[in-house]
């Protein structure tokens, strides 16, 4: 398989763009989980403005386009000072669009903590931030977990919408290559592999933890 | 100050509550001394669980005053009016223990943890502290060798033990089960009345809202017959079960136990 | 720091015929999706050894590569093996081929749901296959589809602002226009994602109303 010498040359600029990707997806991850546990924090919480704040802002994440929602960000952060840093504003765009599914998914999950559970911990006298961390967060987090993956390679297929803002994630990185070198196939084989040598691994990881858990719920029985 | 304890250990007086439309609890007033076993009885929907739940503000009264001690729970007492802070309500239902019905255990926890919980993140023991404190406590139920194990791996009546493990371990005034044995299979009942019988020779403050006549017989100092939201009858067991004054508790009793009271 | 509405007049014109452009380019790439993703469907059930293979390797592919790279494949890619097309059609067909999986396993998901005793009563009375399918098979399978449905549309339409990188004068395409004739692109990016934000809020509204149209229909044909 003859690649061309150019576009063996360019290997190296094009997995700095890979790994600028990781990077990005990662930076998206950690804002999803941040933004995400605020959103349903806000949800759950006692001021109803908050409550319908986080409501609004899952709706418009959920019912907008990432691209819409980069540009809007990109051209809103200049006006806060924050300008001129488009890696910035890529990494925060991802963080909130993800952090909207990341808080409905651990919604959706949140009947794993019974009533019950909630009650012997009131009667205990435990404080309402140490049943959320101690009792309801980890119950919540580990129902998540195949879901929370998936979301994760979403975030992944979602990092080449940087390009558009001239980050130089894989995607970007590609398109100079062939800008320069006119071997459109080469690269673009290259750059999808490059994406589905992470997202592949990932979605497999993801249905064999959905597997594992659903087994270990099967033996508990009953939900206690 | 060395504080002595006081003979009251808690007090319900003119408890009221509703929910929506239905008033549940009509006035009820109890007054259960230390070391007194008092088993509540009654038919469904006669409030015997609301009482409870009541008691330790887990469901507040709409109306009448619940005391721990000569504290009164939930609101200021004193002068002053209005209620009491919520760290303030924790504190005290820390001094009141509760099993449930369905047992509550949390089930990402192994029984050990289920038990030392509390005790860390109620009374602020340090891991160690807490740890041993809890052995101790599954222990006295008899579960101190399953320690490692999740509730999901252990029988009923296991659960409703290392439950019982849980509230002994915060070493409360007194203990409030909310039918204890109600959700058991018939044959894991005896090893939690066990237990129950256990804690009564001890002298431990128990307030038992039960099904399990012959239980509340030979265990209770008092017994309290509800319905209806009131206290219709109360008094030693022996007086309640064997010669009830009240038409609604003899029938009661005919539908539990079958057969002719002694007149 | 302005933020004013007012720079837009005059281009909401050029704004709507983008919006009609991506509601015709919606109501393409979605049909083509479905007849896609029934197709495979059909394939993976029915088809050989090969063609599930076959399959699932394309399943793979669409679901481990973001859609941004096969737009840049299908667009620069195409042309080196001789495949000329406007962009509007490369637009179409890719949504259309990378949502197809997505379709696909919905439309498995719900097959398999619809109860099998229903089908063996028809075998018994002696309908044909085409008969059991179009009655008993596709009647029930119908309201199990919607959620996902909706969900894979609301997606496709969001993502179909993707198509304006590739310059297919799409809502996306116009609005960029619009702001290099303004250079107000905070207020023009805004509304276009209130726009986008009204049309899937629409999406999900209706289809909610339709599911509980649905819903009662089916209720009182089951036995109580």
């Amino acid at each position: 398989m003859g690649f061309d010498p150019q576009v063996i040359r360019s290997l190296p600029f094009l997995i700095d763009g890979w790994l600028l990707t990781l990077e990005l997806t990662l930076l998206g991850a950690a804002g999803s989980l941040v933004f995400g546990h605020l959103a349903l924090a806000l949800q759950l919480g006692r001021h109803a403005p908050l409550r319908w704040g986080a409501r609004l802002y899952i709706s418009f994440m959920r019912g907008t386009p990432s691209l819409v929602q980069l540009f809007v960000l990109f051209f809103a952060l200049p006006l806060v000072g924050l300008g001129g840093k488009p890696m910035l504003a890529a990494a925060l765009a991802l963080g909130l669009n993800s952090g909207a599914y990341t808080a409905e998914i651990l919604r959706g999950n949140l009947r794993v903590v019974t009533a019950g559970q909630v009650e012997a911990a009131v009667a205990l006298g435990m404080p309402r931030w140490r049943i959320w961390s101690r009792i309801a967060l980890p119950q919540v987090l580990s129902a998540s977990l195949p879901a929370l993956i998936n979301e994760f390679t979403i975030l992944l297929k979602t990092t080449p919408l940087a390009s558009v803002v001239a980050v130089t994630e894989l995607t970007y990185a590609g398109q100079m290559v062939i800008a320069r070198t006119y071997t459109s196939t080469q690269v673009m084989l290259l750059v999808s592999i490059g994406y589905l040598a992470v997202a592949l691994p990932v979605i497999h990881l993801a249905r064999r933890t959905g597997r594992s858990i659903a087994t270990r719920r099967l033996s508990a029985g009953v939900a206690s | 100050m060395i504080e002595t304890p006081k003979p009251v250990a808690m007090r319900a007086e003119n408890v009221v509550k509703s929910f929506g439309s239905n008033r549940i609890l009509d006035g009820v007033s109890l007054t259960v001394m230390r070391g007194e076993v008092v088993c509540v009885l009654g038919p469904s929907g006669s409030g015997k669980s609301t009482l409870l739940r009541c008691l330790n503000w887990l469901s507040p009264p709409d109306a009448g005053s619940v005391w721990i001690g000569d504290e009164r729970i939930g609101m200021r007492g004193g002068g002053r009016q209005g209620p009491l802070p919520e760290s303030e309500i924790r504190r005290q239902r820390s001094r009141i223990g509760m099993v449930f019905q369905s047992f509550n255990l949390w089930p990402h926890m192994t029984v050990l943890e289920n038990v030392m919980e509390g005790l860390m993140s109620v009374k602020r023991m340090p891991r160690l502290a807490a740890s041993d404190a809890a052995f101790e406590a599954l222990r006295q139920v008899g579960l101190e060798a399953r320690r490692g194990a999740y509730p999901a791996s252990l029988s009923g009546g296991q659960q409703q033990r290392v439950g019982i493990a849980r509230t002994l371990a915060m070493d409360p005034e007194v203990i409030l089960f909310d039918e204890p044995t109600s959700a058991l299979d018939p044959e894991l009942v005896g090893e939690v009345l066990a237990v129950m019988r256990g804690l009564a020779a001890r002298s431990t403050t128990m307030i038992v809202v039960t099904h399990e006549i012959g239980f509340a017989r030979e265990v209770s100092d008092r017994a309290v017959f509800m319905d209806g939201g009131r206290i219709v009858e109360e008094g030693p067991p022996t007086q309640l079960f064997d010669n009830p004054s009240s038409d609604r508790l003899r029938q009661f009793l005919f539908r539990f136990n079958p057969t002719p009271s002694r007149s | 720091m302005k933020f004013d509405l007012s720079v837009l007049t005059g281009y909401w014109t050029s704004l709507a015929s983008g919006f009609g452009s991506t509601v015709w380019l919606c109501m393409a790439s979605g049909t083509t999706a479905i007849v896609l993703g029934i197709a495979l469907a059909i394939g993976q059930r029915r088809g050989g050894r090969l063609l599930a293979l076959l399959i699932r390797a394309y399943t793979a592919v669409t679901l481990g590569l973001p859609l941004l790279v096969l737009l840049y494949v299908m667009f620069f890619v195409l042309p080196d093996f001789g495949v000329l097309l406007p962009a509007r059609f490369v637009g179409v067909a890719t949504l259309a081929i990378y949502y197809a999986p997505y379709v696909a396993e919905a439309v498995n998901a719900a097959v398999t749901a619809v109860p099998a005793g229903t089908i063996e009563a028809g075998v018994a009375i002696g309908m044909s296959p085409l008969a059991i399918t179009r009655k008993i098979v596709v009647p029930q399978a119908l309201p199990l589809l919607l959620p996902t449905m909706t969900g894979l549309l609301i997606g496709l339409i969001k993502d179909s602002a993707l198509l304006s990188v590739i310059s297919v004068h799409e809502f996306m395409f116009a609005a960029k226009e619009v702001v290099s004739a303004t250079y107000a692109p905070l207020e023009v990016y805004f509304v276009v994602a209130l726009v986008y934000w009204a049309v899937t809020s629409l999406v999900t509204f209706s289809t909610r109303l339709w599911e509980q149209r649905l819903g009662r229909a089916h209720l009182s044909a089951l036995p109580r």
